[in-house]
């Protein structure tokens, strides 16, 4: 059947609980995209350039509905002063945070997104994007981290959640939480300021599977829901990720008001749709281990299980649930855009 | 009023249960004035707290802050008790090496292999996480450790075994030093392949593949057998929710 809509207009509809003419797909491939450009990762994940030609070079390959652009779940922090390595086989790696107490988040600026790196590489990466194909693709660019998983980085990991089992500074848990919304939020301002469609933020580290769900309404929501309402004045199109199992947060996720939730294969995508229908888009829940290691026909058939149970109501973009490894065959990656192709036709 | 031995060891199961370190501490320095031994306040009151924190991080009534604030809380007591427990006799084992490899820093499993090292007789030396092969050739140099011991969360460190056990080769230890390596996502077969003399599953099976490699096998530890499994036990459970953390 011959395809009605663009995949900027599949989006728009997608996202407006609209009809669109199939189930759009989105990739959430920096990894695979920066390997197959043949430079090594670090060149790539530090240079807008070389990002964007590599995002564009797999949408020429794949054909997807929307791009989602980032390099890394490091970014905001580096940006911040947390030291980040970048090594040649994996992603950008967060070693050394900043807050080695926590009140030293009153030393702390909120970077300018146009001259802080690798903020401003990722700027110049969707100017790049949306200037050669943003009238042909929807462009996501992620101002990644959340205001949850960017204090987790500011902080250390182990301390930050030390912290929260502790609860002895709850001001300044609150303090280092809003910092974190307000850096995370003129970034996204910034990368829209730029010409991307939507954005989009990482909080994996606020979800059940390490967070109990008191904590991540006490610690989390609050300031996703606000980042949420403060660029929804602006007419802003938010995405929030959080994978593993989400269940026993589905209803606060859903309430943050984000225009799109991304999950993945673990969290129940019956009880998921029931929580998000007419309410918000899901975007997933492709399993990136079964597209890393499984066949296309696997591959296929996952998505076709997928699409049977989210795209009803519309409200669905089919994707993988997290970052795609490295080396994921390109032949699973197409399966799983030609599945939208072949199962997602809205009749 | 001075406590009871049972109200002491009460008091240790709960403040560790609930990650209190101060009180965890106190009540640590109390009962040992009050004549219990460092192998009665960690085998009858901390490590059956650590199983209580496994099982409910198993039920999902704990989470990773209440887990991690748990185990701070234990090594307060342990801080105490190590010393004590060297003075008082207990053989030490053989010495270990620990770290994550370059570029993870993942390091709850690694840490929770450290505890049941050290209670096990070991002597560990933690190099930390993120630990280039150069810190670790120092390291070795330095301490000369029977065992070393590699972990990697992610498949994208795991290539760093093989590297590590390169340098260890070309710096002139390889032959001194026995090799495990062990993380989610690694498999006996992996570890084979990259040339490690030992994998452990996880921290519950730490103690016996190492004691087995330095041919110690039969060294008696401070645990009778039947807690030392209880405790593996519980910690393997908390290994299994660790390893689907992000």
């Amino acid at each position: 059947m011959p395809e009605t809509m663009t995949s900027i207009e599949r989006v728009q509809a997608t996202l407006a609980h609209r009809k669109p003419d199939r189930v759009p797909v989105d990739l959430h491939n920096f990894q695979p995209a920066a390997a197959a450009l043949g430079v090594s990762l670090p060149e790539i994940f530090k240079s807008g350039e070389l990002l964007a030609e590599a995002m564009m070079k797999a949408w020429r390959e794949f054909g997807h509905d929307m791009i989602l652009l980032e390099n890394g779940t490091a970014c905001n922090a580096q940006a911040c002063g947390v030291h980040v390595i970048y090594d040649d086989d994996s992603a950008p790696v967060a070693t050394e945070p900043v807050l080695h107490d926590l009140s030293d988040i009153e030393s702390l600026q909120v970077p300018d997104p146009y001259t802080t790196f690798p903020m401003s590489e990722i700027i110049k990466a969707t100017r790049i994007l949306v200037r050669e194909i943003g009238d042909k693709v929807w462009i996501n660019a992620r101002a990644d981290q959340g205001p949850f998983a960017l204090a987790a980085l500011l902080r250390g990991m182990s301390d930050w959640m030390v912290d929260i089992g502790l609860a002895e500074q709850p001001e300044r848990l609150h303090q280092v939480l809003d910092f974190s919304r307000r850096v995370a939020t003129r970034y996204a301002a910034a990368l829209m300021e730029c010409g991307a469609h939507s954005t989009s933020v990482g909080e994996s580290v606020a979800g059940p599977d390490m967070l109990s769900p008191v904590h991540y309404r006490h610690y989390a929501w609050q300031y996703e829901k606000q980042m949420v309402e403060e660029l929804k004045q602006k007419h802003i199109p938010l995405a929030i990720h959080i994978c593993g199992k989400t269940d026993a947060i589905l209803e606060d996720f859903v309430a943050t008001g984000a225009d799109i939730l991304e999950i993945d294969h673990k969290t129940d995508i019956r009880r998921a749709k029931d929580c998000a229908r007419h309410k918000t888009t899901l975007l997933g829940p492709i399993n990136t281990t079964l597209l890393y290691n499984g066949t296309p026909a696997e591959v296929e058939n996952a998505c076709r299980e997928a699409i049977d149970i989210l795209a009803p109501d519309y409200g669905f973009i089919l994707g993988p649930g997290c970052a795609l490894g490295t080396h994921t065959p390109p032949e699973n990656i197409h399966a799983l855009v030609e599945s939208a192709k072949k199962y997602g036709v809205y009749h | 009023m001075p406590k009871s031995r049972e109200e002491i060891m009460q008091g240790l199961y709960d403040n560790t249960l609930w990650g209190k370190a101060p009180p965890v501490v106190e009540l640590t320095k109390e009962g040992l004035e009050l004549g219990l031994t460092p192998t009665e306040i960690l085998f009858q009151a901390l490590i059956p707290a650590l199983e209580d924190v496994g099982r409910r991080f198993e039920i999902g009534e704990f989470f990773v802050p209440e887990m991690l604030i748990a185990a701070r809380a234990m090594q307060g007591s342990m801080n105490i008790l190590k010393p004590l427990m060297v003075e008082t006799g207990l053989p030490t084992v053989g010495k270990f090496v620990m770290m994550t490899v370059k570029g993870d820093m993942h390091d709850i499993g690694k840490n929770l292999c450290n505890i049941m090292l050290e209670a096990a007789g070991f002597k560990v030396i933690d190099l930390g996480v993120n630990v280039a092969p150069a810190t670790l050739i120092k390291a070795v140099q330095d301490n000369e450790p029977d065992l070393v011991g590699f972990s990697a969360f992610l498949t994208t460190t795991m290539p760093m075994f093989k590297i590590n056990i390169q340098t260890l080769h070309d710096a002139g230890w390889r032959d001194k030093v026995k090799v495990m390596v062990g993380g989610a996502p690694v498999t006996p077969e992996y570890a084979e392949k990259s040339g490690a003399d030992g994998y452990a599953k996880d921290a519950s099976q730490i103690v016996r593949v190492a004691k087995k490699l330095i041919g110690k096998e039969d060294v008696e530890t401070a645990a009778p057998s039947s807690e030392l499994a209880a405790a593996a036990k519980a910690i393997e459970n908390m290994m299994k929710k660790a390893d689907e953390e992000h």
